[in-house]
């Protein structure tokens, strides 16, 4: 006899497994494929974000949102598509699947209904952006930002915006190439928002962080990161992942008071001196907070790497970390070897050691460290935040 | 701390090993100290014994607040937790409901993830196999519900 949690008693039960399948696509599709309820507890979490997929064949649901609109949006789309050739016929979909998407990738948008233009047409020309194709775009937009009343917007900042209507329910924006515009504000009033990932944008964005952000990834921006900015709205962060900064008095007065902080990614790029290192090293491994399980500081420059004061980091961090992401140039010096295995035995919480490089790391010192602990490829370890 | 299991069986256990419950926790600082047994009416005995046997081996890791999503967590289990897991599929089921009574939000993901870990890479017909499961789809149903997700196909 099946348990009679997966048969509809307790579905809160359900959906919590069903939810640590969130990256595993085919397997989600194969428990809606397993009888009605199933497939209902499935549904929603499989359509959260299926524009993160990247094989062509996966623009597939871009249709069967098109089936999703109203009649007359459907004669627009009809008439739009019959311009590149395209004939599609519309069957009402079994779900509102616009309902259940909780990331708007708004760049990959564009992209996926080309990729889905591209395999009716069997075609890889289409041009980039093809204007023509902008009524399918605007549609979509429409339809997941529910923007009932008004024109549809026009373009991208228009979107922003729109998303007012969300705010009740957006939990994640992701911004690339972005300036600052008044009109981002509007994030501000998305009280469910828990991820930003800010890439290769102006550093101004800084200013619509909110108190109740759990993630955080900021890359590729401009080298100064504002530190003070981050301070405001710190607290509650989780994850926090920053590309190009240095180990500041300000930053690490900024982990200093992230008090929830599981994750943290750095890379570093500013050079100091070997001694003013060392002790910004010692000062940064004491204030890393206990609830750190996480350190990635494998990223970044090669002569900057915060990883080469491995040994002073390590015998400095009580934290319980239980995992550890460096180089393997790193762990070939025997200071660094050493240190690790003195960390293990001290804490004895970390399981994983990810290296970059893994298979450069020497012989006779893997065979050492691997009594302590896993020692795993960089790319094995994943953090879903 | 002294717990009874739906059959009457008694428990004693350290207050911090309790604690791990957020239930118990509560009920703790609600009633202060007592030798009272506190009864736990929805937990057999060897289901009890298995929570405490977990609550015991991670009495000191740090609390994991309850807004901490189970999404943020990467993607392995620990040799302990790994081993612990292994029981038949009723005891695993059982352990779920105990975890979310008791409210212990990290066995609670630890045995959720186990079963995740059961359906992920399978068939529909081997999750069914797998847990038992009736498929009630007709064959129209199916047909449009593997239609409108063929984008999922590729594995």
């Amino acid at each position: 006899m099946s348990s009679k949690m997966l048969m509809g008693d307790m579905p809160e039960l359900m959906e919590n497994i069903l939810k640590h399948l969130n990256n595993e696509i085919y397997s989600l599709y194969s428990c809606a494929l397993v009888n009605r309820h199933w497939c209902k507890m499935s549904i929603p979490i499989l359509w959260q974000n299926p524009f993160s997929t990247i094989k062509q064949r996966r623009s597939l649901f871009i249709p069967i949102y098109f089936s999703s609109l109203g009649e007359d949006e459907k004669l627009v789309i009809k008439e739009c598509l019959k311009e590149f050739e395209i004939n599609i016929e519309f069957t009402k979909p079994l779900f509102d699947y616009a309902r259940f998407l909780k990331v708007l990738h708004i760049y990959q948008l564009a992209n996926k209904v080309r990729d889905w233009m591209c395999l009716k047409l069997d075609n890889q020309d289409l041009t980039y952006f093809d204007l023509r194709t902008a009524p399918l775009i605007n549609l979509l937009f429409k339809l997941f930002v529910e923007n009932d009343g008004g024109d549809c917007p026009k373009d991208f900042l228009g979107i922003i915006s729109a998303l007012e209507s969300q705010k009740n329910t957006l939990q994640e924006v992701i911004l690339k190439g972005c300036v600052f515009s008044a009109e981002f504000e509007v994030l501000n009033n998305c009280k469910n928002l828990e991820t930003l990932r800010i890439f290769h944008c102006d550093k101004e964005l800084l200013k619509i962080l909110d108190y109740n952000i759990s993630t955080l990834e900021i890359s590729y921006s401009l080298i100064d990161v504002p530190i003070i900015a981050l301070k405001s709205f710190c607290p509650n962060i989780i994850y926090l992942y920053i590309t190009n900064i240095g180990i500041s008095t300000q930053l690490l007065e900024l982990i200093c008071n992230l008090q929830k902080l599981q994750f943290l990614s750095l890379s570093y790029a500013y050079r100091l001196s070997k001694k003013a290192k060392n002790i910004r090293v010692m000062q940064f491994a004491k204030i890393l907070p206990s609830t750190l399980q996480y350190l990635d500081i494998a990223l970044g420059l090669l002569d900057t790497l915060l990883d080469s004061f491995i040994d002073i980091l390590l015998d400095h961090c009580n934290a319980p970390l239980k995992k550890l992401l460096i180089t393997s140039i790193s762990l070939n010096y025997e200071k660094n070897t050493k240190a690790l295995i003195r960390y293990c035995t001290r804490i004895r919480t970390l399981n994983y050691v990810g290296i970059v490089k893994y298979y450069d790391l020497d012989y006779d010192i893997r065979k050492v460290l691997e009594k302590y602990v896993t020692l795993v490829p960089y790319k094995h370890i994943v953090i879903n935040c | 701390v002294k717990l009874t299991s739906s059959e009457g069986t008694e428990f004693i256990i350290d207050r911090k090993v309790a604690e791990k419950s957020v239930l118990l926790k509560n009920m703790l600082e609600d009633v202060g100290e007592s030798d009272m047994a506190i009864p736990l009416p929805n937990v057999t005995g060897p289901i009890l014994n298995k929570v405490i046997d977990y609550c015991t081996h991670h009495r000191d890791d740090p609390f994991v607040s309850q807004e901490d999503d189970s999404k943020k967590v990467s993607d392995d289990i620990d040799d302990w937790d790994a081993e612990f897991c292994k029981v038949d599929q009723g005891t695993l089921f059982e352990l779920i409901l105990s975890a979310n009574y008791l409210d212990i939000k990290p066995l609670l993901d630890l045995t959720c993830k186990t079963v995740a870990n059961m359906i992920k890479g399978k068939t529909p017909d081997e999750i069914r196999k797998t847990f038992n499961i009736t498929n009630d789809f007709t064959p129209e149903e199916e047909e449009h519900v593997r239609k409108e997700n063929e984008w999922c196909e590729e594995r």
